[in-house]
Parts: C-alpha cells; sequence; structure tokens
C-alpha cells in the first residue's frame, strides 16, 4: 500500500466511525474521533483510569477517568487537556451545579467551562480575541467532551434524557479561559478559593447570552448602567424562578471599571443592586405562578412598581474577565438552581 | 471494506452505578390507606390534586395529606420525607418539564426507599424520561408507577384538567394497587 492509499484508508475509517458513532448515538452530530484503546491509554496518562469522578443523571453513569478519557478522545482533545476535563465532571458532579435537573430539563441549559490559573496558557485555552469561540481547539474540545459526557455517560439524548425544547449553540460547547489582561485576580482566586499561581476550572450554567455593546462610557455607573440594561433585559427566567448571570467582561470593560476604583465583588453588588425588573413586565398567570410561589421573598411586593432582582444575593452573581479589544462584553443568564462549582486542576 | 478494529473501542457510555431500588408491593385497595399528595407546585397541579383527594376520599382513603415542595426543582424537604414514613402511599407530581418531572421520579423513589408504594404523575411527553430514571435506578417495569396526563399540562383550564381527572384517579389507583414484578 502506497503511503497516499494508506492516508485514504486511514481518513476511510474515520469517515466510516462517524458513521458508526451516529448509529450508536454517541456523536452529537460532528464528526468524533474513535476512542481506541491505545488513543484512551494516552489520554488517561498516568491517572487511575477506575477512579469514579462522578455519577451523571438520568442514567446514572458513573464518570470513571477511563470512560470520560473515551468521550475526551470522541472530542477531539489533546492528552494534555484531559486534567482539565477530569477537575470540569468533578465539578459538574457536585450536587450543587445540579446536573439531575440540567441534563434533562426543557430549558437550554449549557455547561459552561471557566478555565482559571497557568493551567490555561500551558495547553492552550484562548482567554484572548475570540475565547467564547470558534478557532481554538482547546476551547472547543474541551467543552466538547464535557458535553458529551452528558450525552453518552449521563444518557442525556435529544427527547430522551435531554428535554430541551429547542436546544441551543451553547450546548455543543462553552469552554473559554481568563483574559491573561484582567485588571482584577482572578475568578479562581477570588471566588473559586483557590491559591494565587493555582489552576482551577469552574462550570457555570449557560442559559442565554446578549452580547453587550458600549465604546463610549468612560464613567464606570454609565458603563454600568449599559450592563444593567442588558441583564434586565435577559433576566426575566432569573427573575421568575431565581439565581443570578454570568457576566463575561472583555478587558477594556472591566479596565474602565477598574480604574475608578471598582472591585469585582463591588461589580457583583452593583449589579444584584441594580439589575430589577418592575413586576408589571410579567403577565398576571406567571406572577401567580411562578413569581409568587418560586420567589417568595420578593412577592410580598405586590404593587406592578415592585421591582424584582435577579438572584437573592451578590454572590449569584458573577463577573469574570475574558476577551481580546474591543468593548464587546456577554452576559449569561442560568439555571435557577443550578450554581457554580469550581474545582482546582490536578488535585 | 471496513478498517476500523471496532472490538478496540473503549465505550463512551461506560456502566451505571447502582441499579439497586425496587418498587413496593403495592396496596391491596385504597380503602383505609393514608395518602399523600406531594404537589411540586407546576401549575395546574393543586387543581388536579383537588379533584383527586376527592375522589381518593370517595374511595375510602382513610386520610388524605397534602405538601407543597418550596420548588419543583429539588427533593422534597427531609421534614416531608419524615411525615411520608407514616403513610401507605404518595403520589408526586405533576411533573410538566424535564426537570420538574425528573424530580418527581426522585421523590418517588425515595418514597419507595421508605417502602411506600408511590406513582409520579408526569405529563405525556415526559413518560420516557421518567421511565429512563426508573430503569437508570435499577426499576426495569415500572409502567404502572409512572401516571400520564396529556401535554401541555399547565396551561388547561379547571374544566379542561377537571375532563380527565377521573381517568387520572383511575390510573393512580391501579398504579398505587399494582404488584411490580420482582
Amino acid at each position: 500500500m502506497t503511503s497516499a492509499q494508506s492516508r485514504e484508508a486511514e481518513t476511510d475509517s474515520l469517515a466510516e466511525f462517524f458513521s458508526y458513532a451516529v448509529e450508536k448515538e454517541w456523536s452529537d452530530g460532528l464528526p468524533v474521533i474513535p476512542p481506541t484503546a491505545t488513543r484512551v491509554e494516552q489520554m488517561i496518562g498516568g491517572l487511575d483510569p477506575d477512579r469514579v469522578l462522578g455519577v451523571i443523571p438520568p442514567r446514572n453513569g458513573l464518570a470513571t477517568v477511563r470512560t470520560v478519557a473515551a468521550n475526551a478522545v470522541m472530542a477531539g482533545c489533546l492528552p494534555e487537556y484531559f486534567p482539565v476535563v477530569v477537575a470540569a465532571i468533578e465539578a459538574a458532579c457536585d450536587p450543587r451545579f445540579w446536573l439531575y435537573g440540567l441534563i434533562p430539563t426543557t430549558s437550554p441549559g449549557g455547561i459552561g467551562v471557566l478555565v482559571s490559573g497557568p493551567v490555561a496558557e500551558r495547553i492552550g485555552v484562548n482567554g484572548g480575541n475570540m475565547s467564547l469561540g470558534p478557532g481554538f481547539r482547546a476551547n472547543m474540545t474541551i467543552g466538547r467532551a464535557v458535553r458529551l459526557c452528558a450525552r453518552n455517560i449521563g444518557g442525556g439524548r435529544p427527547a430522551n434524557g435531554d428535554m430541551t425544547t429547542q436546544g441551543s449553540p451553547n450546548l455543543i460547547s462553552l469552554c473559554f479561559a481568563e483574559s491573561p489582561d484582567s485588571p482584577w485576580p482572578s475568578y479562581g482566586v477570588e471566588r473559586g478559593g483557590m491559591t494565587p499561581g493555582q489552576s482551577s476550572v469552574t462550570v457555570f450554567s449557560a442559559l442565554s447570552m446578549i452580547s453587550m455593546f458600549d465604546t463610549v462610557s468612560n464613567d464606570p455607573y454609565q458603563l454600568l448602567r449599559s450592563f444593567v440594561n442588558a441583564l434586565t433585559r435577559i433576566s426575566t427566567t432569573n427573575v421568575l424562578i431565581g439565581n443570578g448571570p454570568f457576566a463575561v467582561l472583555c478587558p477594556e470593560h472591566a479596565r474602565v471599571l477598574s480604574a475608578a476604583g471598582f472591585t469585582r465583588k463591588d461589580v457583583e453588588r452593583f449589579l444584584y443592586e441594580h439589575v430589577r425588573v418592575p413586576l408589571a413586565w410579567f403577565n398576571p398567570e406567571n406572577v401567580r405562578e411562578y413569581v409568587r410561589k418560586r420567589r417568595p421573598v420578593w412577592a410580598y411586593s405586590e404593587g406592578p412598581d415592585a421591582r424584582i432582582p435577579m438572584g437573592q444575593s451578590p454572590e449569584e452573581f458573577h463577573v469574570v474577565v475574558s476577551g481580546g479589544p474591543g468593548s464587546h462584553s456577554h452576559v449569561i443568564s442560568s439555571l435557577s438552581e443550578s450554581f457554580a462549582v469550581t474545582k482546582a486542576v490536578g488535585a | 471494506m471496513t478498517y476500523l478494529p471496532l472490538d478496540t473501542l473503549v465505550s463512551p457510555e461506560g456502566d451505571i452505578a447502582s441499579r439497586d431500588k425496587k418498587l413496593n408491593p403495592g396496596l391491596q385497595t385504597v380503602a383505609g390507606a393514608r395518602i399523600m399528595l406531594l404537589d411540586n407546585t407546576k401549575s395546574n397541579s393543586d387543581v388536579l390534586f383537588d379533584l383527586l383527594e376527592k375522589y381518593l376520599l370517595e374511595m375510602g382513603a382513610s386520610t388524605v395529606t397534602r405538601r407543597v415542595k418550596s420548588t419543583a426543582g429539588k427533593p422534597a424537604a427531609a421534614h416531608v420525607l419524615a411525615e411520608v414514613r407514616d403513610m401507605d402511599a404518595v403520589v408526586a407530581g405533576v411533573g410538566d418539564c424535564g426537570s420538574c418531572s425528573s424530580w418527581t421520579i426522585h421523590d418517588v423513589l425515595a418514597a419507595e426507599g421508605l417502602g411506600i408504594p408511590s406513582v409520579g404523575v408526569v405529563s405525556d411527553w415526559f413518560k420516557h424520561l421518567a421511565a429512563l430514571e426508573f430503569s437508570a435506578a435499577g426499576v426495569a417495569d415500572p409502567a404502572s408507577r409512572i401516571v400520564v396526563v396529556p401535554h401541555p399540562f399547565g396551561n388547561l383550564s379547571d374544566e379542561e384538567v377537571a375532563a380527565f381527572a377521573d381517568k387520572l384517579a383511575v390510573d393512580v389507583i391501579t398504579g398505587l394497587t399494582s404488584q411490580p414484578r420482582l
């Protein structure tokens, strides 16, 4: 067999495996790499293949290192990404993250994966230009590996274990790093409880995303007003049934706030205090069935001018800095019962 | 032509954690039984359970205890499960979305774990999810313990709910008196 023939045979074999994986319902619809014993072994490296990282519902599949590695291979991960995938699965299996609700829910609940600390640069998780994707192998394949674990280990397949009404591109892959140009200490340190220089992964539920465009505000309060406006628009699910957002600030926006003396915590508190949705925005059925039942603390403010917050506290707001030059940030709403969880990488 | 050695592939699905849950024998009859209706707060669950309560009392249930969860998105609280121990049967629901159906089945399995035969009420679109969750827990044949209402459910009028409430009540009693295959 010539080298060209051999290459063609290999390509045919990959195409054949893709068809097989679709038939077995292992694929998300995009091509996957065959999880051969050799590739899975390389992915696992020195870890114990039988170590159980967690149990993924609704199928209650055992997320062993070996099975997670098979999904990481299929997603296209390189072995050096694997400690991040492992930490992400451990974090996602923490009951606070609420996988038992997140995977079957009819809501479009993406699994956001934030990578903090030196591991990001070491393995190439992008926190700069186009960090939310596409275009970077580590970002795309780590996020996809986590999602394939939900599908294959957790049994989250369309109209079976995953009942998402419309789905969302967030359900393919959503993984990014913090910007090295952030004016604030890392999220992993300030919110995740890591020590400086320690690498971590944070998982968060990603419901809907909105781009926040403001190229002109140099006054921190005017810029925050733009964030408040953007969040108030997408906050309706969180206002109806609770929880706060992930705000992914671009470095330019973060610097305007930092230069005026705002810490991350100040921004989170400001957003909590100012993102308030008038009760009058909701029809009486939603007020009766959701706001009063699910947000009882606020339900006694029954006048139409009553203003209901996203979340119950500033701690339910998360500010992270990511992306390249330009004045575009994102705000991402969350699932009501799913709370962000941070785990150290390689611990 | 096959190039791929399928026998060397590592399954991306892996094993299931544990399949140790069993359903309890059903009631002989609802007559004389103490029954809890566990309302998950979803719209119309209260309307349906009002009608179900009336029916169960007419059929001779000794007591019908109504409890409402704080949210459809979480398991029943510990103090509610403590009360479940003093019941003869539990009806949980109504699951009419993915997460609230999951937590309905979670509550049913928790009550069964306490030795109390239970049924979960879900809307039609979620019956396969419910079956998957029973199966993941080790219950291969849960059919009679999943009781189905039409989907969509939450936006029906009281009259529309009343139209199938009698059938629902019969299905609930069938479920609670069914003897699972062991």
